[in-house]
């Protein structure tokens, strides 16, 4: 045998997770590797796209509020006038 | 929020930087690192590459050292990186990475196992050496299809057409490499297809040394010191049959041809471990939809007998190629561009190429999982 270590290394070496991936693109895509990784990839970038809109709606009250700046402002122009 | 798996992410805090020529200082260099990095932690090791080569041996060494069992008999995994040249061993060593990643700009340069000499050659001396280099090459072959295979069935799974030929049978092979073939530039696409002549060839070898062997009572049980001469009988019944026309003998290449073929069908053996796990991973990817079907329906303890008499003739064929593939890559230069690379199976990612990866799929389903766990 040429390569008894190496094939000692790798004999255990079955990837969980890759067998997982492939049971769902079996079971769940028809074993069609590519609408597998494209719906996810859609459905990653609309949840990303629905985050950042989600982030931007909490930023709006914040928007409406006056700055820091002002808010000190008033408070020393209300204690020193 | 996206999920991160670190099993297949670089890490620069937990990395090596392999630059320069691979020789004895380089690894001397790296070694204190490598041994600081292990006893941190067992997560994984990045090792970036940008190196013209140097000595497989030593870089060998250094993979060993990143990789060989602790104390506790834990192995750490190693995610190799090209972030530039990655030539003859590094190229290798690259490949041979758990993960092996690609940046764009990456120049990945395979060629057969060298060596330098000042001093003049007797011809023992360079029978020793050839021998020596071939042996070399066979080996560092076979690491190198071993590495690659899983990344090759990712990557025809995702030739559309072609593989739903495939599935219907081994013999769509070789539509499945000529649809691959289109990946590449034309002068590495001659190495695919070369590769299929090849592999045709010693599956005609591996398929009429068990023609031979069947006629042999017994023979599973026979010691490996009586099986190992009828193999090569066989090889050498089978090649003279082959070369009838031709001046083919055993005295001029016909011997080195024999021990090449020895060698591979003596490791196909031990590889069928491999293979078997392989199947049992991937095999579902290799059925036809009416299979899929049957196969859904059954049981997992079904399954194992299920992928041996659907999808092992498939994994099997495949597999010949790859080594094929493999033995060629290590005859004559063949640079790669990254995304050359990713389809040959030398690497699983290419960093800002959107060609999908382990990775990526991965972490699909981790953040689906995460999403769902959620309140």
């Amino acid at each position: 045998m040429l390569d008894k270590s190496i094939e000692e290394e790798r004999a255990p070496g079955v990837d969980e997770r890759l067998a997982r991936v492939v049971r769902i693109i079996v079971e769940q895509y028809d074993g069609d590797v590519k609408a597998f990784v494209e719906s996810n990839r859609y459905r990653i970038e609309a949840n990303r796209k629905a985050e950042a809109a989600s982030d931007h709606g909490d930023e709006a009250p914040l928007r409406k509020c006056p700055s820091t700046t002002r808010i000190i402002g008033r408070i020393s122009s209300a204690r020193y006038s | 929020m996206p999920v991160h798996d670190k099993d297949y992410r670089e890490n620069f805090e937990r990395s090596l930087f392999l630059t320069g020529k691979i020789t004895q200082e380089a690894a001397h260099a790296l070694s204190p690192r490598i041994k600081e990095l292990r006893a941190a932690s067992g997560d994984p090791i990045t090792l970036y590459i940008d190196s013209p080569g140097g000595s497989s041996a030593v870089a060998e060494g250094i993979r060993f050292l990143i990789k060989a069992p602790d104390q506790d008999g834990r192995r750490c995994r190693l995610i190799t990186v090209a972030i530039g040249t990655a030539a003859s061993a590094a190229a290798d060593l690259l490949a041979l990475g758990d993960y092996a990643i690609a940046e764009p700009q990456a120049d990945i340069l395979y060629h057969g196992s060298r060596q330098a000499f000042e001093q003049l050659l007797t011809f023992e001396g360079a029978t020793s050496v050839a021998a020596n280099l071939q042996e070399a090459n066979e080996r560092l072959a076979l690491r190198l299809a071993r590495s690659s295979f899983r990344r090759i069935i990712w990557r025809v799974v995702q030739l559309k057409d072609a593989i739903e030929k495939f599935r219907d049978g081994p013999e769509g092979l070789e539509e499945l490499v000529e649809a691959l073939t289109a990946k590449f530039t034309p002068g590495n696409a001659m190495l695919l297809r070369e590769a299929i002549a090849k592999q045709k060839s010693l599956q005609e070898v591996q398929t009429a040394a068990d023609n031979y062997l069947k006629k042999r009572k017994n023979v599973a049980q026979w010691p490996t010191k009586q099986l190992e001469p009828e193999l090569v009988r066989a090889i050498v019944d089978f090649r003279s049959r082959r070369h009838k026309e031709d001046d083919w003998l055993l005295s001029r290449t016909g011997m080195r041809e024999v021990a090449s073929d020895f060698n591979l069908i003596h490791d196909y053996a031990s590889q069928t471990k491999d293979l078997d796990a392989q199947l049992e991973v991937y095999g579902s990817l290799f059925l036809t939809h009416a299979q899929s079907a049957e196969f859904k329906s059954k049981s997992e303890e079904e399954h194992k007998v299920y992928l041996e008499s659907h999808a092992a003739d498939k994994l099997e064929v495949l597999w010949y190629f790859v080594v094929s593939l493999c033995r060629l890559l290590q005859t004559k230069d063949y640079q790669l561009t990254p995304e050359e690379a990713y389809w040959l199976g030398v690497v699983d990612e290419v960093t800002g190429s959107g060609l999908q990866s382990d990775r990526e799929m991965i972490e699909m389903i981790l953040s689906t999982e995460s999403a769902t766990r959620k309140p």
